[in-house]
């Protein structure tokens, strides 16, 4: 039986009570022992994964994760619960699409499978890299610009005419206005004015901010995203249910954010998938979400480019192509930083998995763990797309991947934990004609060639079908 | 005696509160000084524990484990004695600053001060710095313990040291930051005392700091 939003509502102020350190260890042992029951151990074998069998028995035992484990409001201390059957009617009225951007600029999520020769939606996303004011637009537009990107995620502004941007004070809302009028104009600058946005600005964090930024006064238009973040492992607060009352009403695209740590709560690569599946099914019948960002990230290195967490990426996306039509944008998190080959060989490692295992859309992606400022450029997001539809359209499987992976994997990951910063974006770009430096350019055109030499043909991007 | 010890770091690495407790009054039994007890027999157990998540050899929900064991053996331990103010590592005062409702690395940090020996006062998630710095000097902390996940959230912990050196207590305490989006190059530009990158760094930084 399908459950409301309203219903959700109810159960949010009616459900058991439980201490919130007690639900915090509940997801652990309930992840364990389901890691068990479906014998779904990691084995570092395999970093793509291509048995089905694996993907529909994580499925399952997420199903079984979100009933057993719930969905815990902080403030109230209580837990709301579904059963199995609510969780499958509810996850089964998603959308299947979602356009973004409007007019000659509208471009669809479509629902992909695995293996499927549809390209992957593309959206940069350089959220967690400061940018300068002074420098804002212009960054924007040497992404935006890049005709591969679908729709665009803001960066983010720490400083506004000198003063820090610090959450839920004025100085939020001030910056937060300014930046989606920078974002809409940048985006008329490189001749995509409707574009679709997935956020209006990333300093954007609570609720009244996101109401005054859906004025279309400051540029924002219906076909525009926002982001609700889920704030721990199956957590929700009340702030993020504003939120979902305000947005469903008005027909924005809603997006979950849903990041568990890999390591964190839920424990080792396997846990952490089974919660991040189930963290989908919380989006979906909690958050009412149309599309959902998925950044599991790795304790330590703040990336998702390691053995595991590709193996993890893998398995999840398979696991939801394969068993719902929930909508799924997988974020790439790299460690190392923009004009390195490590950046490049992650970003390869990240886009080829992420396709040929049904995500629909790619988020690329943080660079530099998501928090070096001006550490971002797009030639690394964009190597991760054009990947992304040369798998797809070259109908590369999963088996091919993994071995691709594998044989890229050696050369950075020992590096982990040490990778190089790179270079900032003034340094690797040059920032009035928005044109990579020569040095970055030929590092690009070193990349395409190894990685022609693994069967990545880059002719079949020049035809879009 | 080395033995018991051994027993006592393993029931740690075994996250077996039951045996930690059983091995503590043990301990008493035969007349091991409680401290003795745990900065030998516990507290090596826990750092290992700590070493390895560090490495992922093992996850949070196992580290939470080994703190509950430790942090019962410890209980057990005081019942037979009264520990003096010296005796504890130091106070800490702990939150996720103004804002900020992720709190994952906070209770990491927290649950490893507790069970290496400090006492925390933990202001939960969403703090004010004026809210650190009343509680902080209401319980007389040693340090003011900040996380943040967020960029716009993490900009309020400069707040923390510039309403210290306000009121003229900053002397007081040693002020830390840490989480996802703090580099240690900014957090020294406001003036604080430490940076950390993770739980094991966070505890050897507070002990240096009370030391």
């Amino acid at each position: 039986m399908y459950v409301s939003y309203q219903e959700v509502l109810y159960r949010a102020e009616t459900g058991p009570l439980m201490k919130e350190s007690d639900f915090d260890r509940k997801v652990g042992q309930v992840a364990r022992e389901l890691v068990k029951k479906y014998d779904l151990k990691y084995k570092p074998d395999v970093v793509v994964n291509y048995d089905d069998d694996i993907a529909d028995r994580f499925f399952e035992a997420a199903l079984d994760f979100f009933v057993e484990v719930g969905v815990y409001i902080t403030e109230y201390q209580r837990v709301v619960k579904f059963t199995r059957e609510e969780t499958l009617d509810t996850i089964a009225s998603v959308l299947t699409q979602v356009q973004y951007g409007r007019n000659k600029d509208a471009k669809h999520v479509w629902k992909r499978k695995i293996e499927d020769y549809i390209d992957p939606f593309i959206v940069f996303s350089p959220v967690g890299n400061p940018v300068d004011q002074e420098l804002f637009q212009a960054f924007i537009q040497h992404y935006a610009q890049e005709r591969i990107t679908d729709a665009l995620f803001s960066p983010v502004l720490t400083k506004f005419n000198g003063q820090p941007v610090k959450s839920d004070v004025a100085s939020e809302m001030e910056a937060s206005i300014w930046n989606l009028k920078t974002l809409r104009e940048a985006a008329r600058m490189v001749g995509r004015p409707d574009i679709g946005l997935c956020n209006w600005a990333s300093t954007a964090e609570r609720t009244d901010v996101v109401i005054a930024l859906a004025d279309p006064a400051f540029g924002s238009i219906i076909n525009d995203g926002v982001l609700n973040a889920a704030i721990a492992e199956m957590k929700v607060d009340q702030e993020r249910l504003k939120k979902v009352s305000y947005l469903r009403q008005r027909g924005f695209i809603l997006e979950g954010l849903l990041g568990p740590l890999m390591g964190g709560y839920a424990g080792g690569p396997a846990e952490t998938s089974i919660c991040h599946i189930a963290h989908h099914f919380l989006a979906a019948c909690v958050y009412r979400t149309d599309i959902n960002v998925g950044f599991p990230i790795h304790i330590n290195y703040c990336c998702n480019t390691t053995a595991e967490m590709l193996w993890l990426t893998s398995v999840i996306n398979q696991a939801l192509a394969r068993n719902c039509n929930i909508l799924k944008l997988s974020n790439m998190f790299n460690h190392a930083g923009p004009n390195t080959e490590c950046c490049m060989l992650e970003s390869a490692c990240y886009g080829l998995p992420a396709t040929v295992s049904g995500a629909d859309a790619l988020d690329l992606g943080a660079l530099t763990m998501n928090r070096h400022p001006m550490r971002w450029a797009v030639q690394e997001p964009k190597l991760a797309a054009e990947v992304g539809h040369i798998a797809a359209r070259m109908g590369i499987t999963r088996k091919q991947a993994n071995e691709i992976v594998k044989a890229l994997l050696p050369e950075y990951q020992h590096l982990l934990g040490t990778m190089p910063l790179g270079s900032t974006w003034t340094e690797c770009y040059d920032t009035e004609r928005l044109i990579p430096t020569d040095d970055y350019a030929d590092l690009v055109a070193r990349m395409h060639k190894k990685l022609e030499g693994f069967g990545l043909d880059w002719q079949v991007l020049r035809v879009d079908r | 005696m080395s033995e018991l010890y051994a027993q006592m770091k393993q029931s740690i690495l075994d996250l077996d509160s039951d045996l930690a407790v059983e091995l503590a009054e043990k301990a008493l039994a035969a007349g091991i000084a409680p401290l003795d007890a745990i900065e030998k027999g516990f507290a090596p157990g826990m750092e290992e524990i700590g070493e390895m998540f560090d490495r992922l050899e093992v996850f949070l929900p196992e580290v939470i484990m080994a703190a509950d064991a430790m942090i019962a053996a410890v209980e057990r331990l005081k019942q037979n004695i009264e520990f003096a103010e010296g005796e504890s590592q130091g106070r800490v005062v702990i939150g996720t600053i103004k804002g900020d409702v992720h709190d994952i690395g906070k209770n990491i940090i927290k649950t490893m001060l507790i069970a290496t020996g400090f006492e925390v006062y933990d202001l939960g998630k969403d703090v004010s710095p004026n809210t650190f710095v009343e509680r902080a000097v209401e319980v007389d902390a040693d340090i003011i313990a900040m996380s943040a996940l967020c960029t716009s959230t993490m900009l309020h912990m400069p707040d923390v040291v510039r309403i210290l050196n306000e009121e003229g207590l900053r002397d007081r305490f040693k002020v830390i930051a840490g989480g996802a989006p703090v580099l240690p190059d900014w957090t020294y530009s406001w003036g604080a005392d430490g940076y950390s990158e993770n739980s094991s760094e966070a505890i050897q930084l507070c002990k240096k700091l009370t030391h």
